[in-house]
This record gives C-alpha cells, sequence and structure tokens, in this order.
C-alpha cells in the first residue's frame, strides 16, 4: 500500500490488507489524531483497505 | 457533513448565541476550525465578517492568513486584521525569544486584539472545538484554577462587561476530527502545519494525553465536556464574585513586559 504522511512528508510502502484502524496500529498511530484520506474521501475506522489502495494520512491536530 | 453543520447550527440556537439579524466577527487564523466555522456560517445565512490577528510568527502565520484573504476574497467576505506588531511594537517571534513557552501571553494577546477588532459587532465567534475546549477544562482543573474554568464554554465569561464583546463557541460540541473532516470533504483549502511555539505548551501535554486516553476510553473527551456543563452553572454562581478582571488594555503593557521591553 502507497500512504503519504502529510505531516511528515514523505511516502512509505506498506504491506496491508485489512481495516483503517488496523494499519494506524501497524504505523503506531494514535488513531484520534490523524485521518485517512483515499481519493479525497475520509475511510471510516473500521472500513477495509486492500494492498493496492494509495492513501494519505492527514494530522487533525494544526493550528495552535 | 450534515452532522457538523447541524451540530453547529443546534449550538448556536439552543445556547442563543446570536441570530440572523446580528453582525458576527468569526476570530479567523487561515486554519481549519476558524476556516470552517466561517463556511458553515455563511452557508447557514449569518452575516459574517472574518477577524484576524497577526502574531507575528514568521515561516507560520504569514502562510495561514495568505491562504485566508485568498478565502475571503474568492467569496466576496469582509476581513479585518490586527497585529501583535501594530498594537505593541513587537512581534510573538520577538516575544518568544525572550519568554518561553510563548502560548500564555500570546492566548491573551490574541483574545485582546480580537476584542478591539470586534468592536462594533453584536459577537466574536472563535472556532474552539470540543477537543480545545475538553483540554481546557482539563487544564483548569489540574492547576485547580476554578474561576477560569467557571468562565469557559459555548459563552466565554461569566457577567457581561462594558467594552467586550461577547465571545461564543459554535463548534463547542464538534470534535477536531470532525471538523477536519468536513474541511476535507468541502476541499476547503487547510494548512496541515502547527503553531511552532504550541508543542511546547502545557495544552499540547494535555492534549496527547487525552488523545491518549480516547484511543482505550472512546468518548473520553465528550464526557468532560457533558460534564462541566452540567456542573457549569452551580460554578458560575460560585465564582460571580471571586472572578478576576477580564482580558484589558493592560494585557498590551503585561505582553511587554514579558518581553523585556519597558511598558
Amino acid at each position: 500500500m502507497d500512504i503519504y504522511l502529510e505531516r511528515e512528508k514523505r511516502r512509505v510502502m506498506v504491506r496491508h490488507t485489512g481495516t483503517g484502524a488496523a494499519l494506524l496500529k501497524k504505523l503506531c498511530i494514535n488513531p484520534e489524531t490523524v485521518l485517512i484520506i483515499r481519493s479525497d474521501s475520509v475511510v471510516p475506522l473500521k472500513s477495509k483497505l486492500s494492498d493496492n489502495d494509495s492513501v494519505r494520512i492527514i494530522p487533525v491536530i494544526s493550528g495552535g | 457533513m450534515d452532522y457538523v453543520e447541524d451540530t453547529i447550527h443546534n449550538t448556536i440556537a439552543s445556547r442563543c448565541l446570536f441570530s440572523r439579524d446580528d453582525r458576527i466577527g468569526v476570530g479567523c487564523s487561515g486554519g481549519k476550525d476558524s476556516t470552517v466555522l466561517l463556511s458553515v456560517l455563511m452557508k447557514l445565512g449569518y452575516n459574517v465578517t472574518a477577524l484576524a490577528v497577526d502574531e507575528g510568527i514568521a515561516g507560520y502565520r504569514d502562510a495561514s492568513l495568505a491562504s485566508l484573504k485568498e478565502y475571503c476574497a474568492s467569496n466576496r467576505l469582509p476581513l479585518k486584521t490586527l497585529s501583535f506588531a501594530e498594537v505593541s511594537g513587537i512581534t510573538l517571534d520577538a516575544h518568544a525569544a525572550v519568554k518561553k513557552p510563548a502560548c500564555t501571553g500570546c492566548g491573551k494577546m490574541r483574545r485582546h486584539l480580537l476584542n478591539r477588532l470586534g468592536h462594533g459587532f453584536d459577537a466574536v465567534a472563535v472556532g474552539h472545538n470540543l477537543d480545545d475546549e475538553a483540554q481546557g477544562i482539563l487544564m483548569n482543573l489540574l492547576r485547580n484554577q476554578i474561576a477560569k474554568l467557571s468562565a469557559t464554554g459555548p459563552v466565554a465569561g461569566i457577567t457581561e462587561v462594558a467594552g467586550f464583546v461577547r465571545r461564543v463557541k459554535p463548534l463547542y460540541f464538534v470534535t477536531e476530527k470532525q471538523v477536519m473532516a468536513y474541511a476535507v470533504l468541502i476541499g476547503l483549502p487547510v494548512s496541515f502545519d502547527e503553531c511552532p511555539y504550541a508543542r511546547y505548551s502545557y495544552r499540547a501535554q494535555v492534549r496527547d494525553a487525552l488523545n491518549d486516553l480516547e484511543a482505550v476510553q472512546a468518548g473520553a473527551k465528550r464526557r468532560i465536556v457533558e460534564w462541566f456543563m452540567r456542573v457549569k452553572p452551580k460554578l458560575m454562581e460560585a465564582m460571580k464574585k471571586e472572578a478576576g478582571a477580564p482580558i484589558s488594555a493592560d494585557q498590551v503593557s503585561e505582553f511587554l513586559r514579558a518581553s523585556g521591553v519597558n511598558a
């Protein structure tokens, strides 16, 4: 799976077929702090992702 | 999308924040919360003007304010701005070089300048979301600042004071995550950047702790806010006599003193 991490501004490739929540767990990211975006839509944590997907992980925390 | 808009609409109506006849100044930074607030209030038919405070944070605020100016221009929205430098002669960057963490002084100055910008408006709406409020409640509890705690809520302050514009929070029951999801769904031009000074703040520590807690106790933040809303009337009553003075012109002198400038 092609993953772009918006805060770090870097791309990583991870083998993953499963839910969005499982992906974030694999990446050690607190699901409270990010959204998973696929084709400009928000992916619910319980939705399934496939290895062919390309997603962006964007930080929820911004500003301040 | 409907959930966010309905929640904002219900908060405005049920808490009597303002009406469609009112002139509303919206405290804007170009970040997601205030831009979503501005966008929804426009959509709901309110008479809004964007109000922006430029703290003077190189490489951060200049970029978000440029984005805000573009948004306002493309939506034909009036925008009023005021900077720390205009009012005090120094930027937050200069202040932070002397005083760290800079967030306390910055927050007071921002509220002070926003209040100045808000003169002539019936209310100033700010983009504080449910996460911000849960953090604020916990921060005040942990520091035993009960008077400050009682002054927070969808309508800030305990009593109405002449010269101070009502400050209201229509996003009070919308989570930070819902705000960001809404921004993405309607394609708002939102910066993902975080204030370079915020990461060192007490608020950031509480925010991270609450996010860790939320990950294992879903709904924890909402329950903190709901608990507070239940006890707030009693707290307000108890604290009315003890509440300190609201943010005043003295904030500029205080900011300058903390920056090492003789005011």
